[in-house]
C-alpha cells in the first residue's frame, strides 16, 4: 500500500468514526428526550395543575418581553 | 383577597341578567390543582394569589399593586364530548360555558365603576388584564374552565397598612 493509499484509507476511516460519533450523539439526545417524556408522563401531576402552570409561565414570559 | 372572595360568593345566577351561574363554592388556594375540582359542586371559583408590589407614592402614602388569578370552573353535563362538536346542542359547547363564567366574574368585579365594595380597603383600580380560555391550558376533563388575571391597585397611609 502506497502512502497515498494509506492516507486515503485513514481519511475514510476518520470520516466513518465521525459519522458513528454523530449517530451515537443523536441517539443519546433522542434517548434523553424520550426519558424526559416518560418521566413527565409518569409524574403524578394532574392536568389542572399542569395547565395552570403553563398559563402562569406564559403570562410571565409575556410580561418579561414587554 | 377576602373582599374578592366575598364579592364572588354573592353571585346569584339568573340566566345571564346579570349573572349566569351561582357558585357552590368560592375558595382561596395558593395554587390551582386537581384537588380544587370538587366531586359534587357544579360551579367553583378558585382565587389564586400572585405578586404584590408596593412603592412609596408620596410622603404619607404607599401604593400597592396586587395580582391574582380567578379560576372559574363549571362542571360539564354528563356525556359531554369535546370530540364531536357537531353533536353539541346550541349553547352547550365548552366555549359557551367559559364565556359565561368569565362574564360573571368580570361583571361582578369590575362592573361597578365606583369600586364601592373595595372602597374601605383603599382600592383605586381593579382590572381584568387577561382572560385565558385556550384549549392547551384550560381543557380539564369534565369541566369548563377559564383563567382570569386581575390586577388591583390600592393606597394606604404609612400608619395604616
Amino acid at each position: 500500500m502506497t502512502d497515498l493509499e494509506l492516507a486515503a484509507e485513514l481519511k475514510a476511516l476518520r470520516e466513518s468514526v465521525e459519522r458513528v460519533r454523530k449517530t451515537v450523539a443523536c441517539l443519546a439526545y433522542s434517548f434523553e428526550d424520550f426519558t424526559m417524556v416518560l418521566t413527565a408522563e409518569a409524574a403524578p401531576r394532574d392536568a389542572a395543575a399542569a395547565g395552570f402552570e403553563r398559563y402562569r409561565a406564559r403570562l410571565k414570559a409575556r410580561e418579561a418581553r414587554t | 383577597m377576602a373582599a374578592v372572595r366575598t364579592l364572588l360568593a354573592g353571585i346569584v345566577g339568573t340566566g345571564g341578567s346579570p349573572y349566569w351561574y351561582t357558585p357552590n363554592a368560592v375558595i382561596r388556594s395558593p395554587s390551582f390543582h386537581g384537588g380544587c375540582l370538587h366531586p359534587t359542586h357544579a360551579v367553583v371559583y378558585v382565587i389564586v394569589p400572585d405578586r404584590t408590589l408596593r412603592r412609596k407614592e408620596s410622603t404619607r402614602t404607599l401604593l400597592g399593586q396586587m395580582e391574582f388569578d380567578v379560576v372559574a370552573l363549571k362542571r360539564l353535563p354528563t356525556g359531554y364530548a369535546d370530540q364531536n362538536p357537531f353533536a353539541a346542542a346550541a349553547g352547550t359547547i365548552r366555549e359557551t360555558y367559559q364565556a359565561r363564567l368569565a362574564a360573571d366574574v368580570e361583571a361582578r368585579l369590575i362592573a361597578d365603576p365606583t369600586l364601592a365594595s373595595f372602597q374601605s380597603l383603599g382600592v383605586t383600580k381593579l382590572e381584568i388584564t387577561s382572560d385565558d380560555r385556550s384549549a392547551e391550558d384550560t381543557v380539564i376533563e369534565g369541566w369548563a374552565c377559564a383563567f382570569l388575571r386581575a390586577s388591583c391597585e390600592y393606597r394606604y397611609g404609612y400608619l395604616a397598612p
